[in-house]
Formats: structure tokens, C-alpha cells, sequence
């Protein structure tokens, strides 16, 4: 178990991801695109739920830049893309909020598949821990938002579409451990019922 | 618990576990949850694995399940992955997977088709299983719908016209959606393409009741079967509630022989349609168990334990004679939860909630199939064009060189081959006149030319009449139609016959003869409103009062004027098609004969008017005879003089319009011309062929993605859609073909600067 509460540490120590620009107008361009695309869905919850929409999850080599964002498939953005621009989004609306990181319990065969498709792409998986992944969110008011799957949840032991999170931290903060972290640490959320 | 004894590809293993996938349980159920339910009934103690794709796959949630697998959606899963662990999950002895989701099925077949613990068909059972089920229906001996692969505007608009019972937009993957028309029919047919990946593709509706046999078979053995009569279902066409019984022996007899020679092995459904007389119509064949398969168990059959065992129990009788479903609230798994409310970002909701296994995701990656027309293979090439598909004008137009464009050039001889086409194909069926119906095409020419060729006017107004009279079209002879027959009013009107609109209309002519309106007129009549299809016209003679009224009104005016009496059906042949045109016209005419009775003598005149479709000719002299033939007795023993006006299968192929590419559009691949929707005011209704002049002919263009934009500055002006324009240059001429009736007499100045025509008199 200690090992797995050194990874939580590790995981004290990622800085919050932001994306980079070149100052050319290659990234001007590409930024302003998609900061427009956002801005045609006028309120701020219809921005935030149109950006996972707009830029699909999926694996990026970072550092990333604007111009960088669209491949073949598309505009592609991990969680760190998602919530650099969601921060953007509620900047731009003049919103009060923090950016935050959070520990996530996937399902057990769930890790495998984002460890593969990251390789492929030459993407670095060390979000990924034995147990669990980190995440990034954004806390606003009294709440959070995962900027990836556009939904509010309650912080630590809420259950998102990735999987249980297991601890939360505002920037810079404590982190928030839900009570039966040792428990999902050990099972998983695969575990019979009892 | 383990269970004896047989596995599917041989070696006798025992059960201990099986893995269910497809555990959703909502309004669009997957069969999971009722398989898991079926094996737990029966062996409570087996261990039974719930896989899916999402943790709001409701069935997951239930104590039938012992252990959830959750794998990650279909947008996230790399197959690689995938494939290597379910090998894993299946590689402890006991094991065994019933996957109850199709494409799972489907990709299952392709990458683990040899691992034993499967029990699914391979995949030569599940391409043989196809979509429409072709070979399936010859096997069962049981007919398909007619149905439609080629999704042109054309093809769907005539597959569409010529369904009497609407049509089905099917999807490759999954999804159906009933269709109206050919423009909801493409629209439904991008959303699902758009949900679903993969084609679509049209099915005609087959009436009757829906039916389905549930089946199981281990290496081309029948284990098991069941019948369901569906007695309710969801507003999806779900089975909520269904009577079970046993298989009928000649269909058994045809499954056997069908799970053999695909070497079947697992669950299995068809979806049926028994006819009033009893015929089968095999509508779906799914590769996995129904999601009532639970239904069939709770009444004696349990089909996933004879899966298992390899071995169905001896049945002497049902246990019950049905099942109904009821809806029960579970706690969800306290170390599972739910996903939370995802943010909408517009008006709609995601499909992901209608589907959390995610079957959209995965059709979306295209692992089980290649497109099936890609959009390469209906690239435009000169000289591939089939003459006989030509609709004619091309051969007729003459080269554009030098002339200002866009302009209208008429093509009289189509018009004439048309009328001589209608008047060969009707020949034998009596007594006969053509009208020629003057609001479809008034052009001066094609007035003369119907003259001359021996027809009548039908006007709706007396603009038309006297028009139309002008040119040669005596009004005298003339069929007046149309709430506005006596627009603009006049003192003295003479025409053939009168069709009376309303009852108002009736009291309305006989205060106007009180008033010295002298009218003079061989045959007054009725126009009688369609039963089933909504129209603003026509009398509706449901009640006696109307009845009566206009027994008396038509009596009294015909004796003012001494005048015979008729009646009128009309309503658009292109919008019914031929079938229900027929059903309708029959129908609606039946009062006829009552009328008869009551004023003492037959209708000399019966009057059929509707706008034909172009392309249903052929069908016009066999529906009219149809009509002659169930219609009312005074059509057989009255020989009333029969008037015909089918409108726009006359005048329509006799005008095209030909215009200049000016500009190419931002897409790429559409198109701007100097003609605009004023000139070709139906253009973006219905498919108007399009021909391209390349130098010394014309030639066709061919089925696309592009449109064809009118120069004006209006969202709507798309004069066609859905053509390759690919290989069309500035500057090229082309010519848009079937303007000859709507199109020319609707036609409008617009966009050129120029004051509008002023309506009224001084």
C-alpha cells in the first residue's frame, strides 16, 4: 500500500498542463479558431460541454501547442488540453475558479487500452499508475467540473464515466482523500457483490 | 456450480461462469440482463460475469450479476487490447461468453473466431446473416420487403413514391426510421449514417402482425426454439409484452436445416411479419438471443440454459401463455455508482444515454465493413451514361453556344411523344378525353400543340380559360376546377363542364343564376374529397345532410342549365403514388352510384385529375382500369365519358432550363449558377436531371454530393443537391431538365433589379 501512496505523491509534483504557443501565427490562428468555434455556443455551460465536443479526448505529446491540437482525426486534447482551455472559457465569462487535479480509480481493464493507445502515438503514459490515474479538473463555486466529460461532480468518492475519484486538490492545495481509499486502492470498482 | 456438459467447438467442458455482455435494460433493451436472469433462474448458484461498455448499462446493477467487467467505450478501446484480454477472461476452464450486442457479435467473429469459450456464430454464419437477410429468407422460404440500396434523390424519391405503405430507412449497423417522403427519407438516412456509420438503405412497410422466433444451436445443431406474437411494444416498436408458443413445424423444419448449413452456433433471432393470410416476411436476423428472451424462459423455454447444456428440456406444454414486462427500481452498486448528468452542449441530448454499451462508437470505427458504394464509384465520366436512362432532352437541346444565359428553352416534341405515350396507354379503357391542365404549363406553344393534338383545358380560373382559349383550347369544351372557377367574375361563362368544390360553392352558382349570371354548361358536377389523405378540396360527403344537399343543389342547377352531371377526383398521383392514387380514386367515386339513384340517371362525365409523376406512365392505363374496375357500377354499366388530366406527366419533360457556372462555392464541390430559384421554382423539392454540354453534347451528370447554387442571395436558392459537379468548370453550360410544368408556370422575376409586377386593376 505505501507504494501506491508514493504514486499519490508523484502525482503532488505534475505541474497543471497549459498550452504552449509559438508566438507565430500558426498557434494565433489555431487558438482563435477554436476559441470562436467555443464562442458560438453563447452561455458558459453550453462552452464547456461543446469543448470535449470540439477537441476529442485522446492522446497528445507534450509539450502541445495550438497549431498542434488537429491531427487527422480532428482536434484531439487530453484532460490537461480540456481543462487549460475550460480555464480559458470561464477567464473570458469573468468566472471565479481554481484549477485542480484529481485521482481517479478506472475500471481494471480500462488502463490497458489508454496505456496502448498512448504508446502508439509516442504520448507519455505516466499518468498512468497501477492503480489509478491522474486527472484534471476545475473547481468552480462550491463545485467541480471534469472538463473532459462536461459534467459537475462532487469531489472526492463521486463516480465519473473514467471511473471513481479518489482524491481531489484545488491548485497548489491539501488533497481531499476519500475515506475508502485504501479499500479501492486494493479492489478496484470491479468487486463482487457482497 | 458447474454445469455438464457441452462446449461449442467440441470438447465437453463444464460451466462454471458465464460472461454476459449487452447488460442495458432500458426502453431499448439488450438482451443481456434477460440472459443473465434465464441462466440464474435456472442454476442459481452458477457465477454469471456482466460485461459492457458504460456503468450505466442498467443491467449491471442487479443481483443477478456477480461480477461486473467494465471496459472502456468504444472510442477509447484499442481492439489489440480488447481482444488480448477477453482471450484472458475466457482462458480459465468453466468459462464461457454469450456476447449479446450485434457488432460486438460481428467483431467477436472476425478477431476471435477460434476461441472456443464464444458462444456466438463465426464469422462466415454472421456475413451470410447480412443485412437485408437475402439468403436467410430463401433458406426459411420467407419473402423480404422490397427495398431500395441505391440512396440517389432519384432512386429514394421513386422507391419512396412507388411504396404505398411509406418506407423504412434502415441502417447497415442498426436503427430504422419510418419515412414519409424522399427528402425525410435522405434526412433520416444522413443521421442514422451520421449515429451509425456505415450505409442506409430503403425497405418498403410490410403490414401485419410483428412476430419473432428466438433460437439456440451448438456447431449447426438446432438446440431450441421459440415463437413470440408481439401483443404490446414501446413507442420504438419494442416487445413489452408477448405470447409464447412453440415453433410451427414447417418453419422448424426450415431453421434446422438453416443453422446447419451455417454452421450456427449460439443465440439467434428473426424478426417477422405475418401477413393476414398467414405468410411470413422475414424482416431483421440478429446474430445474438432477443431481449425477451427472459419472457420465453418465465413460460417454459429457457434457451441461454439450453445454450449452456447443449440440451433443450422435453416440453409438453408451456408454462404460460405469455409474458409482460413491468418496470423495477434498483439501488445501483455502491462500488460501481453512475455516471454523472453530461452537460448538453445544444437543444438535443447524445445518443450515449440511448445506447450506453456504445454500439454508435464502435459502428463508428468501421472494423467490420468497408463502405458500401464509396463516393469515387458514382464519379462523373463522359460517355458511361446508359442512353435509355436519359430522360430525353438532351438529345433534343441544342448546343448553348452564344446565347445569353440562363434562358428556357422549350422542347415541344416531348410533349407531343407524351400525350400520344398517355393516349396509346389508355386506349382500351372507353370513352376517353385528355384535358390539358392549364396552371401546370401555360406556355403558348404547348397550349397550341395540346390543341392541336385534340385535348381540352382544365382551368381554375377564367385567366386560364380565356388564356387557354386564345390558344385554341376552346372554352366551350373546357373543364373548370378549383374553389376560384368564377375568378375574375364575370357575367356570362362557357365552358364544358364545372366541378363544384363545395357545397357553399353549389348554393353560391345557383345565387349567382338567381342574380342573371348566365353560365353555359353541358355537365355540372362534384369534385369529391379523398377519404384518407387530408385535402383541402373536394366535398366530403360523410353524412346524409351533405349528401342530400348536393343530391338536390347538382339536380337543380343541371335542370336550369339542362345539363348532365358528373364528378371529379383529383389529388397528386406524385405525392400517393400509383397505388393509393387508385385506392383513393376508387373509393372516393363510390357515392356516384348513390348519386345516380337519387337524380335518375348515370354521370356522364368522370373526371380524373391528380399530377402524375414523369416516371409513372406506365402505371396510369393499369390504375385508371383498376378504378373502372372497383369503382363504382356506373363506371362499367353507365359508359360515362371518361375525362383525363394528369397534369404534369404531360408538360413537365417539355421545358429545360440551361444556365452558365458563374462561381464556385466555398465547399469545394458546390457550384453557383446565373439561373436562380425564380427560374426553376421547384428545384430543391424534387431531383431534376442535370446535363452537362461538353464541347458537342449534352451529357448527364451523375448522383453526388455536391449542389447546384442559384445566383441569388438566399439561403433556399439550391436549384439540385446531391450530384457530382466534381469535374464541372467556370464557364460550362448546363442544363437542368422537367422544367416544363411547375417550373415554367410558377416561375418569377427575382433578383434582377427589377420593379415587381403590380397585382390589381385601375
Amino acid at each position: 500500500m505505501s507504494s501506491k501512496l508514493s504514486d499519490l505523491e508523484a502525482i503532488g509534483n505534475f505541474q497543471l498542463s497549459s498550452i504552449e504557443h509559438h508566438g507565430e501565427i500558426c498557434c494565433e490562428i489555431a487558438m482563435r479558431q477554436i476559441l470562436a468555434l467555443l464562442d458560438c455556443y453563447g452561455d458558459v455551460g453550453s462552452q464547456l460541454a461543446y469543448l470535449p465536443e470540439l477537441i476529442r479526448w485522446g492522446p497528445v505529446v507534450w509539450p502541445i501547442h495550438w497549431c498542434g491540437l488537429e491531427n487527422s482525426e480532428g482536434l484531439v486534447g487530453d484532460c490537461g488540453v480540456h481543462a487549460d482551455i475550460a480555464a480559458r472559457i470561464l477567464n473570458r465569462f469573468k468566472l471565479s475558479y481554481s484549477r485542480g487535479q484529481a485521482v481517479i480509480v478506472p475500471s481494471k481493464l480500462v488502463a490497458e487500452h489508454w496505456k496502448s493507445s498512448w504508446s502508439k502515438v509516442g504520448a507519455s503514459d505516466k499518468w498512468i499508475f497501477s492503480n489509478f490515474v491522474y486527472h484534471e479538473v476545475v473547481h468552480i463555486g462550491a463545485r467541480w467540473w471534469d472538463p473532459t466529460e462536461a459534467c459537475w461532480f462532487e469531489g472526492e468518492d463521486a463516480f465519473l464515466k473514467a471511473g471513481r475519484v479518489l482524491a481531489v486538490r484545488i491548485e497548489g492545495g491539501p488533497w481531499k482523500v476519500s475515506e475508502s481509499f485504501n479499500i479501492n486502492l486494493q479492489d478496484g470498482i470491479q468487486s463482487s457483490r457482497k | 456450480m458447474m454445469i455438464e456438459p457441452i462446449q461449442p467447438r467440441g470438447h465437453v467442458m463444464k460451466v462454471g461462469t458465464v460472461i454476459v455482455s449487452g447488460m442495458h435494460s432500458g426502453p431499448n433493451p439488450s438482451p443481456g440482463l434477460g440472459v443473465a436472469r434465464s441462466l440464474k433462474l435456472a442454476r442459481p448458484g452458477l457465477r454469471i460475469v456482466g460485461l459492457d461498455y458504460s456503468s450505466n448499462s442498467s443491467g449491471l446493477h442487479t443481483d443477478k450479476v456477480d461480477e461486473v467487467l467494465l471496459f472502456p467505450e468504444w472510442n477509447e478501446m484499442d481492439i489489440d487490447t480488447w481482444v488480448k484480454q477477453i482471450r484472458q477472461l475466457l482462458e480459465t476452464d468453466g468459462v464461457v461468453m454469450i456476447p449479446c450486442l450485434d457488432l460486438e457479435v460481428r467483431l467477436l467473429a472476425l478477431e476471435l473466431g477460434n476461441c472456443s469459450g464464444i458462444l456466438s456464430p463465426s464469422a462466415d454464419a454472421v456475413k451470410f446473416a447480412g443485412k437485408p437477410p437475402f439468403e436467410v429468407a430463401e433458406v426459411m422460404n420467407m419473402s423480404v420487403p422490397a427495398s431500395e440500396f441505391s440512396t440517389d434523390w432519384p432512386s429514394v424519391e421513386r422507391f419512396t413514391r412507388q411504396s404505398s405503405q411509406n418506407v423504412w430507412v434502415k441502417g447497415e449497423n442498426y436503427e430504422a426510421f419510418k419515412s414519409h417522403s424522399s427528402l425525410e427519407a435522405i434526412a433520416l438516412g444522413n443521421m442514422v449514417q451520421q449515429t451509425w456509420g456505415g450505409d442506409w438503405h430503403l425497405e418498403e412497410h410490410v403490414r401485419g402482425q410483428e412476430c419473432g422466433i428466438a433460437f439456440c444451436a451448438v456447431k449447426g445443431r438446432l438446440i431450441d426454439a421459440v415463437f413470440m406474437t408481439k401483443s404490446l411494444q414501446t413507442g420504438e416498436g419494442k416487445t413489452w409484452a408477448g405470447e409464447i408458443s412453440e415453433v410451427p413445424t414447417d418453419i422448424q423444419t426450415h431453421l434446422e436445416e438453416l443453422v446447419r448449413q451455417m454452421e450456427w452456433t449460439g443465440g439467434g433471432e428473426l424478426e417477422l411479419i405475418q401477413s393476414w393470410n398467414g405468410e411470413f416476411t422475414l424482416m431483421e436476423f440478429n446474430p445474438r438471443f432477443p431481449a425477451w428472451i427472459h419472457g420465453a424462459t418465465v413460460c417454459g423455454a429457457n434457451l441461454p440454459l439450453s445454450l449452456i447444456t447443449g440440451t433443450a428440456k422435453q416440453r409438453t406444454k408451456l408454462a404460460s401463455p405469455g409474458f409482460t414486462r413491468v418496470i423495477e427500481e434498483i439501488p445501483v452498486r455502491p462500488n460501481l455508482g453512475l455516471s454523472p448528468f453530461i452537460w448538453p452542449s445544444g437543444d438535443f441530448r447524445s445518443s450515449s444515454g440511448k445506447h450506453p454499451s456504445g454500439m454508435p462508437q464502435l459502428a463508428h470505427r468501421r472494423l467490420l465493413s468497408a463502405p458500401r458504394v464509396s463516393d469515387d464509384q458514382s464519379s462523373f465520366s463522359r460517355g458511361q451514361v446508359d442512353r435509355d436512362d436519359l430522360h430525353g432532352f438532351e438529345r433534343l437541346l441544342e448546343p448553348p453556344s452564344g446565347k445569353i444565359t440562363p434562358f428556357r428553352q422549350v422542347l415541344l416534341p416531348l410533349f407531343t411523344k407524351k400525350v400520344e405515350e398517355l393516349k396509346h396507354n389508355v386506349k382500351d379503357l372507353g370513352q376517353f378525353v385528355l384535358a390539358h391542365s392549364v396552371k401546370t404549363c401555360a406556355q403558348p406553344t404547348v397550349l397550341a400543340e395540346a390543341a392541336r393534338l385534340g385535348m381540352i383545358a382544365e382551368a381554375t380560373n377564367q385567366a386560364e380559360l380565356q388564356n387557354a382559349d386564345r390558344r385554341g383550347l376552346k372554352a366551350s369544351n373546357a373543364i373548370l376546377n378549383g374553389p376560384a372557377k368564377w375568378w375574375p367574375s364575370q357575367n356570362e361563362v362557357s365552358c364544358g363542364a364545372f366541378f363544384a368544390d363545395s357545397v357553399d360553392e353549389l348554393r353560391q352558382v345557383r345565387q349567382m343564376l338567381d342574380d342573371g349570371f348566365r353560365l353555359d354548361a353541358n355537365v355540372v358536377g362534384i369534385r369529391i374529397a379523398p377519404f384518407r389523405t387530408p385535402s383541402r378540396f373536394g366535398v366530403d360527403i360523410s353524412d346524409a345532410k351533405t349528401f342530400f344537399d348536393v343530391v338536390e343543389l347538382v339536380a337543380s342547377i343541371s335542370h336550369r342549365l339542362g345539363a348532365s352531371w358528373g364528378m371529379h377526383f383529383h389529388h397528386a398521383e406524385s405525392d400517393l403514388g400509383a397505388e393509393r392514387w387508385q385506392l383513393e380514386c376508387a373509393s372516393a367515386l363510390q357515392v356516384a352510384d348513390s348519386m345516380a339513384n337519387e337524380l335518375g340517371a348515370s354521370p356522364a362525365v368522370l373526371d380524373f385529375g391528380g399530377g402524375w409523376d414523369v416516371e409513372d406512365m406506365s402505371l396510369l392505363g393499369p390504375s385508371l382500369k383498376q378504378v373502372l374496375l372497383n369503382g363504382p357500377s356506373v363506371c362499367r354499366e353507365g359508359a360515362p365519358l371518361l375525362v383525363l388530366e394528369p397534369g404534369k406527366i404531360l408538360c413537365q419533360p417539355s421545358a429545360v432550363i440551361v444556365t452558365q457556372v458563374i462561381a464556385r462555392s466555398r465547399s469545394g464541390g458546390d457550384l453557383v449558377v446565373d439561373a436562380a430559384l425564380g427560374d426553376i421554382p421547384t428545384g430543391p423539392y424534387w431531383p431534376h436531371p442535370i446535363a452537362l454540354f461538353d464541347g458537342s453534347e449534352w451529357v448527364s451528370l451523375l448522383p453526388g454530393k455536391d449542389r447546384l447554387l442559384g445566383r441569388s442571395c438566399m439561403e433556399n436558392d439550391v436549384l439540385a443537391k446531391w450530384i457530382n459537379l466534381k469535374e464541372i468548370r467556370l464557364g460550362d453550360y448546363l442544363a437542368v431538365g422537367m422544367c416544363g410544368a411547375y417550373d415554367t408556370s410558377m416561375a418569377y422575376q427575382f433578383g434582377l433589379g427589377t420593379p415587381p409586377q403590380e397585382i390589381g386593376r385601375q
